[in-house]
């Protein structure tokens, strides 16, 4: 793994721990190929890469992070819709982070897959890095896929200025 | 009578979100994306419209240029992941009133919705 994907997984743990508010764990064990039947997928784009972000949970998992309650489904505000939400959220937050360092990327709309046992396997070699986050309702897992020619020696380095905060509002 | 927030987001549970923040003080009118945000505006007496940016179809800065070219003129605050500065400024070219990156804080919405209807 370079010294740039090592950077991004960390901002991507950071993000994810800041978007649930519950323990996060980093995990080398292949944790993406787990059984979940919903994963959440939102794609970008920039200058010097693409790739995409990914959240994978069972329904309970998704249900137990949810901020309309347990019956959120019932509520015609379904748990897939929250954790499309929830992979927008943390790009947002990954966004964010890449824009101290002077790179922009632009995101997709993002989609949820849905089946009965869901592998996924990352674009680059070597062991996914994905992060686990611990609810009430079982694990949800995330990561970030990157493709990049930057080169293997490359670190991201603060830049002049950053986007607006997670969490910031203006008014005119 | 009770004025009328139109809500657009193509996340069912932000709209949710917002909707659960201004009860019980506004109805509130719900579009997932700008194309159905439009028809919204144009068919219901709206005071204010909360708008997302990246959205299918239409997203919420080609919507609300559209509603300056409209001549509409209620407050219209944004509700985004975005932070661009280049995007917060064409916002505030086309008319609106607040930028807010999610996620948002319930009662900081409800006291910005509160200010900006006053007057609408």
């Amino acid at each position: 793994m370079t010294r740039f994907h090592q950077q991004l997984d960390d901002i991507m743990a950071d993000s994810l721990q800041a978007m649930l508010v519950v323990p996060v764990t980093a995990s080398r064990d292949g944790g993406i190929a787990g059984d979940h039947d919903l994963v959440a997928i939102i794609g970008f784009a920039g200058d010097s890469l693409r790739g995409c972000v990914g959240v994978a949970a069972n329904l309970q998992a998704v249900l137990a992070v949810h901020p309309l309650g347990l019956d959120a489904d019932r509520r015609g505000r379904p748990a897939e819709d929250w954790l499309a939400e929830i992979a927008n959220q943390v790009l947002g937050r990954v966004k964010h982070r890449l824009s101290g360092y002077s790179m922009e990327i632009a995101p997709s709309t993002p989609v949820v897959l849905r089946g009965l046992q869901i592998r996924v396997a990352r674009a680059r070699p070597g062991p996914p890095q994905c992060y686990k986050a611990a609810t009430k309702g079982g694990s949800i897992i995330a990561w970030i896929d990157v493709t990049t020619p930057i080169a293997d020696d490359f670190e991201l380095t603060p830049g002049a200025t950053a986007d607006a905060a997670p969490g910031e509002s203006f008014f005119f | 009578m009770r004025k009328v927030v139109l809500v657009i987001d193509d996340s069912a549970t932000v709209r949710g979100q917002v909707r659960a923040a201004l009860d019980p003080s506004y109805d509130i009118v719900e579009a997932c994306d700008g194309i159905e945000g439009l028809d919204r505006y144009r068919s219901s007496r709206v005071a204010m419209i909360i708008c997302d940016v990246n959205m299918p179809r239409m997203n919420g800065l080609e919507m609300i240029e559209q509603l300056k070219v409209d001549g509409c003129g209620i407050p219209i605050v944004m509700l985004t992941t975005e932070g661009q500065t280049a995007l917060i400024a064409r916002a505030r070219e086309a008319g609106a009133r607040g930028w807010i990156v999610k996620p948002f804080n319930p009662d900081l919405l409800r006291k910005a919705v509160d200010k900006l209807t006053v007057s609408a």
